[in-house]
């Protein structure tokens, strides 16, 4: 931990000995106690989660995902942007698990990437062939969805960008499938959702 | 602060600061436009009123929508009621953002995208630019049922 970051650290229990020092005392009425009490527990929560390893790109939530990238609105426009399903109704189903739900990370009230966890290999390739079939129609939505990759992993921006937008792809890209795979697995396995140049270059 | 003058990055805070994640989930991903090509008006008259202002200038946001003549919104609601089957994914998530953020626009909606559509498009048109217009001028971007009118 540079000194830096442990002087962060110290100043963080310093506010949270602060925070219950006010909190315990008796003339602090009992409306400000209370939202002392939340304040404590919040820097508690902090100080606790403070060395914990970072969650992998595949552990994050849409919030979490969102929280990240919320200093850069670009790029969280991006994000929220591709979020949706795609509209159209052939295919949407298999696009939508294949390409919308890793995206989304964890979510508890919609499709996320356990969907698309639960597709085999074979599925996903079936899937490629079926968006690669209504590409034309997908369009838009797949213009944000390399959008999206373009800032998150660029390898992967290019791969979906050559297989379905470039018309570069000849016949089923079904090797297309399979390189989708590797590649996402690998931004799953980071831990920057805007993946750096130390994250591509990690052993696997 | 109105509505109107808000960026959706920040309603989206308003509605995650009031734990209201379910209903940011349903707004932030009715903010892309609709995939199927459409005509003009549809995305300025059902996507724009719900970016507010814009934090990007090149997308449409709901100073757009203010300048839309009566005859474009309603041109935009008889093409969704004509196309409805190709828009009810985009409209669905459109009405499920209007949930939480003004009632009335989202049962107006649902009657737009029901098996059977209203006759009186031109009226439901004037509603839905009345009830909008009424969020726009809020301070609170959750309805609270006629509590901040």
């Amino acid at each position: 931990m540079s000194r830096e970051v442990n002087w962060l650290k110290c100043r963080l229990a310093g506010a949270k000995t602060a925070v219950e020092a006010a909190r315990t005392n008796e003339q602090v009425n009992l409306f400000v106690r209370q939202a002392l009490e939340a304040a404590e527990s919040g820097l508690a929560a902090a100080l606790l989660r403070w060395d914990a390893e970072p969650l992998t790109n595949g552990e994050k939530s849409w919030r979490e995902i969102m929280m990240e990238i919320s200093r850069k609105p670009s790029v969280l426009w991006y994000y929220i942007t591709a979020l949706r399903g795609p509209d159209p109704v052939d295919c949407s189903c298999t696009a939508k698990a294949v390409f919308t739900c890793p995206l989304r990370g964890r979510c508890a009230h919609a499709l996320d990437k356990e969907e698309f966890h639960t597709l085999s290999p074979e599925e996903i390739k079936e899937g490629f062939a079926a968006v690669y079939e209504h590409r034309h129609k997908l369009r838009h939505y797949l213009q944000h969805l390399v959008a999206v990759w373009e800032v998150f992993y660029l390898p992967l921006a290019e791969l979906l960008a050559n297989t379905f937008l470039r018309s570069e792809c000849k016949g089923v890209p079904r090797e297309a499938a399979k390189q989708y795979i590797e590649l996402l697995n690998e931004w799953m396995r980071g831990k920057h959702v805007v993946m750096e140049e130390e994250d591509h270059e990690k052993p696997r | 602060m109105k509505n109107r003058d808000k960026e959706w990055k920040h309603i989206v805070e308003e509605l995650l600061g009031a734990g209201r994640e379910v209903a940011a989930w349903d707004y932030v991903t009715a903010l892309r436009g609709p995939d199927v090509p459409c005509k003009w008006p549809v995305k300025t008259v059902f996507t724009g009123p719900l970016r507010c202002k814009s934090m990007h200038q090149v997308v449409q946001n709901a100073a757009d929508f203010e300048w839309l003549s009566p005859e474009s919104m309603t041109e935009a609601f008889k093409f969704a009621c004509e196309h409805r089957r190709k828009l009810l994914h985009y409209l669905a998530h459109v009405e499920s953002a209007w949930r939480t953020l003004h009632r009335k626009v989202s049962f107006l909606l649902r009657g737009v995208i029901s098996f059977i559509p209203p006759e009186d498009l031109e009226v439901h048109a004037r509603e839905y630019k009345k009830l909008v217009d009424e969020w726009l001028d809020r301070e609170n971007a959750i309805d609270t049922g006629g509590q901040d009118d």
